[in-house]
């Protein structure tokens, strides 16, 4: 089961604010489970069927290393829409 | 817009002066064209206009409680129009999103007209196609509408005297209007222009609409163009509840609109972050120990019920978090579940 839940958040946060709105989001949430945005603000999406994690999710900016696994997205960082991959 | 400024201007010039003891709440609506020499206005496309005046009551931070609603593909031909309008009682059963229990003999009990009687006005007025004014013997016209034009206005009284406390605060009556308007033959998709307006309050209503309906397929596929309807007081107060039309009118489109809202988080302070995780660590822990009821009595004040109760679980979780942004909204929240919870957040 999954039951995810969209939240938006202001596109003209930085990084380490969206970083820590993901942070907060998983704590009460659960895990972030998608990125993205719909044009005017970045969205996030937490499954809410899922425990709340105790490591959290990073997104940084950028392409995932090849190897790696995580979820990759278009967010929002200073106003700009960037390419972004979030790892825990 | 014309019929509307002089119904508006001829109740309030009689009745109102700058009284705050009458509520007077006035939408004007214009798709099309409307020219008029008298005003030198010239409107082309979509014009919507809404006002509500009357008395406020800051001690209590509330205001008469009122509902203008238009959904439009905004199409001067064969043009798909709902609108609904609503005050007092009506407005609030109308954006109430379940229908109340049906009422009981004793409910139904003739209504309290008794007391002091003050004058009231409710009243709209709706063209659509082409009308034409002609002032004097001069060949022109000196007011043009094409398209579709609806106004709607009430004027309500209140108590004449200040309302000291909750056994005599003002009431104010219910109306409600409400127009299904639909002269094309398909429906059309998607294009919306929705509409509203709303305050608070204690006293009369009356309800009004008229509408074209992008999603009014059922009523596309018949030889109606065009329902309308107009009531006060109770009959307003029992259309507002249980027609599903006219609920549905504000309903559905109310609906999708939460559905598709994404809305805007922040971040908090630690603080208050703290108390969101505790009151979250209480809610998962009520559906751990499958206290339903507790769930479900915190689910209802929120407005998230749902059968399932992990997903009303996650509905309380998530409205929770949607809801407090800072220390004076978690009061509040903590507040209002108090008398379920016990206990303070």
């Amino acid at each position: 089961m999954a039951d995810p839940r969209d939240v938006g958040f202001a596109k003209d946060n930085s990084l380490d604010d969206l970083n820590l709105f993901v942070r907060q989001q998983e704590e009460l949430l659960g895990p972030l489970v998608r990125i993205g945005n719909d044009g005017n603000q970045t969205v996030l999406t937490f499954d809410m069927d899922q425990a709340r994690p105790e490591k959290h999710a990073v997104i940084q900016e950028g392409n995932p290393p090849a190897s790696g696994s995580g979820i990759k997205g278009k967010v929002f960082v200073a106003g700009q829409l960037k390419d972004a991959f979030a790892t825990r | 817009m014309t019929h509307l400024r002089g119904l508006s201007a001829l109740a309030a010039g009689a009745l109102l002066g700058a009284c705050s003891d009458y509520a007077t709440f006035v939408t004007a609506t214009n798709i099309g064209i409307s020219a008029d020499t008298t005003t030198q206005e010239l409107n082309i496309g979509y014009t919507r206009a809404e006002l509500f005046t009357g008395p406020g009551y800051p001690a209590q931070g509330e205001a008469p409680r009122v509902f203008g609603y238009i959904n439009s593909d905004l199409r001067v031909f064969e043009p798909h129009i709902q609108q609904l309008y609503a005050t007092g009682d009506a407005a609030s059963l109308i954006s109430y999103p379940q229908k109340p229990p049906l009422p009981t003999t004793a409910e139904q009990a003739p209504p309290p007209y008794y007391g002091e009687r003050r004058p009231m006005v409710f009243g709209t007025g709706s063209t659509v196609g082409l009308n034409l004014k002609f002032a004097g013997s001069s060949p022109a016209p000196s007011a043009i509408k094409f398209g579709y034009n609806r106004e709607e206005v009430s004027i309500i009284p209140m108590q004449s005297q200040t309302p000291a406390d909750q056994n005599h605060a003002d009431r104010y009556a219910p109306v409600l209007a409400s127009m299904d308007l639909n002269l094309g033959g398909t429906p059309a998709k998607g294009d919306t222009k929705p509409s509203s307006s709303g305050g608070a309050d204690a006293s009369s209503g009356a309800a009004a609409g008229t509408g074209t309906n992008p999603g009014a397929t059922a009523l596309a596929k018949t030889d109606l163009g065009i329902t309308q309807f107009f009531a006060t007081g109770t009959a307003a107060r029992n259309l507002a509840a249980y027609d599903d039309k006219i609920r549905g009118y504000f309903q559905t489109q109310a609906k999708e609109a939460v559905k598709t809202a994404v809305l805007t988080g922040v971040v908090v302070d630690s603080d208050v972050q703290a108390r969101k995780r505790q009151i979250t660590d209480y809610i998962h822990n009520l559906f751990n120990t499958n206290k339903k009821t507790t769930l479900d009595a915190i689910a209802k004040i929120l407005g998230v019920s749902d059968t399932n109760l992990q997903k009303e679980r996650n509905n309380i979780v998530f409205a929770i978090d949607q809801r407090v942004v800072n220390n004076v909204t978690m009061d509040s929240l903590s507040a209002l579940l108090k008398p379920i919870t016990g206990t303070g957040f």
